[in-house]
């Protein structure tokens, strides 16, 4: 039987990683993400994993990509000064193929900035924090529920796809307590491996664009290394090798969009105004929507539950055909940008934006479609 | 419950259990097959700053999760009113502990719908023997004016977080509460 509990946004992506089999946490307790590292320091040892506090940052992502590369499903937990660290080893995990994920929950940055205060300042650094042209899946949750369920996705789609995923959270959904349906069983996912010693070589990819790595420990021969490498994972600077490999590791998340990205469209067929946003902004969106909507007014939302790899067609085809667009997001317009780049000059896009450390509210939305004169 | 929707904050000193109040309210509605969202006012201050819980109960799906029309507000401490007072309407009965606050000049009839003044700490430790279950004893207070989760609701939630040797205490506590809310009549300074 499902049951249903009262669940913190936090205790929701301990208990779904659990779900989901991971049995090794790595992290370094930071504010809003602390709640995470609390709960595994207390369940890990009841279902026989590892949590480990480490002493910063670096030291927690490479745990976990070393654990991960031993066969465990991995999970960390930061907030944006954390994170910004945790860059380094991302890339890595992103050149050799480490399943990962990471919880990134947002504090209003930049730097140590306002420790308790809700942002999503981070969106622009969960894709393009590390250096290099890098590929990887960001999910963002906007309930308590979304936290459990996504973040067995997370671990689910970072075993099929040997990518680092992250959840990109915030403080609100961090503390946010809801009640949650909790399955008997979750689906999940275990990652391919090789079954022959003759002949194996790790990097080696097939049609699906994801190579077979054995686990270390497992009696292959495997190396693992951020230089550019060859089916043999051995360092290479040959230039072909290098584009085949930066081509795969794109392709390889790119040819399976219909899997990866998740958009969910409300009421834009008719609107005459569609707000696009994630996260918790996506919840103030969703009150508005249905007070305008009593007001006579045609408006729609479009929120976005995967925000990368960014797909411009999905996008654009989910948004419908309302002539402006508002995106509202607690930074000082970094979705937008993206927004901007989907429609081009086929449509009005206005940012809203709120850089005080509070949400934006219902009111606030409909306060700046009135002043806006939308 | 308006529209199905009920809007609470209670507000006061870090430590008093007002988090813990919140989230067995929201268990009782839970249980009862009720929505809910809880939060609170997130600081560096473990014990002794002004806090906030914050509760929405509804029959069904809670979008903005935040309160932005209480329907109840309960505050025990002075600061507390005034920091987190936001939102107070003529839909908005307004209950303060009239042992350690002064009847805030701010809230006439044009400004809530009732103002409640109860003795909730001095009752408390008069009749429990310390202020220990305050946060209990106004549980009942919200169950006694609103009816928002049942009794019974509410008392399995309270006793699934307190020890056994302590849940009689709490049971009076509650049933204190809700005793205050009946005599609050003639006792009770309401506007």
């Amino acid at each position: 039987m499902p049951r249903i509990a009262l669940m913190q946004g936090n205790e929701a992506v301990a208990e779904g990683a659990l779900a989901a089999g991971v049995r090794f946490y790595a992290g370094y307790p930071i504010t809003p993400s602390s709640e995470v590292a609390e709960v595994m320091a207390r369940r890990m040892p009841q279902v026989q994993g590892v949590f480990i506090q480490m002493e910063d940052e670096i030291a927690s992502i490479m745990a976990i990509v070393g654990a991960s590369l031993a066969g465990k499903k991995v999970l960390t937990a930061t907030s944006g000064p954390g994170f910004s660290l945790m860059q380094e080893g991302l890339g890595y995990a992103c050149m050799i193929e480490a399943p990962i994920v990471i919880l990134d929950s947002m504090r209003y940055g930049p730097s140590t900035g306002m420790p308790t205060k809700v942002s999503q300042m981070d969106l622009m650094q969960s894709r393009w924090g590390t250096h290099g042209d890098h590929w990887l899946i960001v999910y963002s949750p906007s309930s308590v529920q979304e936290s459990y369920d996504l973040t067995i996705r997370a671990v689910n789609m970072a075993e099929k796809y040997r990518t680092p995923v992250v959840i990109l959270s915030d403080e609100t959904i961090s503390h946010l307590r809801e009640p949650i349906t909790i399955a008997d069983v979750s689906p999940t996912v275990d990652r391919r491996l090789p079954a022959e010693r003759a002949g194996y070589l790790p990097y080696k990819t097939d049609a699906t664009l994801v190579p077979a790595i054995a686990n270390v420990g497992t009696g292959f021969r495997t190396s693992f290394t951020g230089l550019v490498h060859s089916d043999t994972g051995f360092q290479t600077a040959n230039g072909h090798v290098a584009e085949a490999l930066i081509t795969r590791l794109r392709d390889k998340l790119l040819s399976k969009l219909d899997d990866i990205i998740e958009l969910e469209a409300d009421r834009v067929e008719d609107a005459d105004i569609t707000f696009i946003s994630f996260g918790i902004t996506a919840r103030g969106v969703a009150e508005a929507v249905d007070v305008l909507r009593t007001r006579g007014k045609k408006a729609g939302s479009l929120r976005l539950v995967t925000l990368f790899p960014f797909s411009d067609d999905r996008i654009r085809k989910a948004a419908g055909n309302a002539p402006t667009i508002v995106v509202p997001e607690l930074n000082s317009g970094q979705l937008v940008l993206l927004i901007k780049r989907v429609f081009g000059d086929s449509r009005r896009i206005v940012p809203l934006n709120k850089v005080n450390g509070d949400l934006i509210s219902p009111a606030d939305i409909l306060n700046f479609v009135a002043e806006e004169k939308l | 419950m308006d529209n199905g929707r009920f809007e609470l904050r209670l507000t006061g000193s870090g430590g008093q259990g007002l988090i813990l109040a919140s989230i067995i309210v929201a268990e009782a509605a839970i249980a009862e097959g009720k929505v809910v969202t809880q939060s609170q006012v997130y600081g560096a201050e473990a014990r002794g700053g002004t806090t906030k819980a914050e509760l929405i109960i509804s029959d069904r799906h809670i979008a903005y999760p935040k309160v932005t029309d209480p329907d109840l507000v309960a505050a025990l401490t002075n600061e507390g009113l005034k920091q987190y007072g936001g939102g107070i309407s003529r839909k908005t009965v307004v209950v303060i502990d009239s042992s350690t606050m002064a009847l805030p000049e701010s809230l006439n009839e044009e400004a809530c719908k009732t103002l409640l003044a109860l003795p909730i700490r001095n009752a408390t430790v008069e009749k429990l023997g310390s202020e220990l279950g305050l946060n209990v004893v106004l549980l009942g207070i919200i169950q006694g004016l609103t009816e928002v989760v049942s009794v019974e609701a509410l008392r399995t939630a309270v006793s699934l977080h307190v020890k056994k040797q302590y849940v009689d205490l709490n049971m009076r506590a509650l049933d204190l509460g809700i005793e205050m809310v009946r005599e609050s009549a003639t006792t009770g300074i309401r506007i």
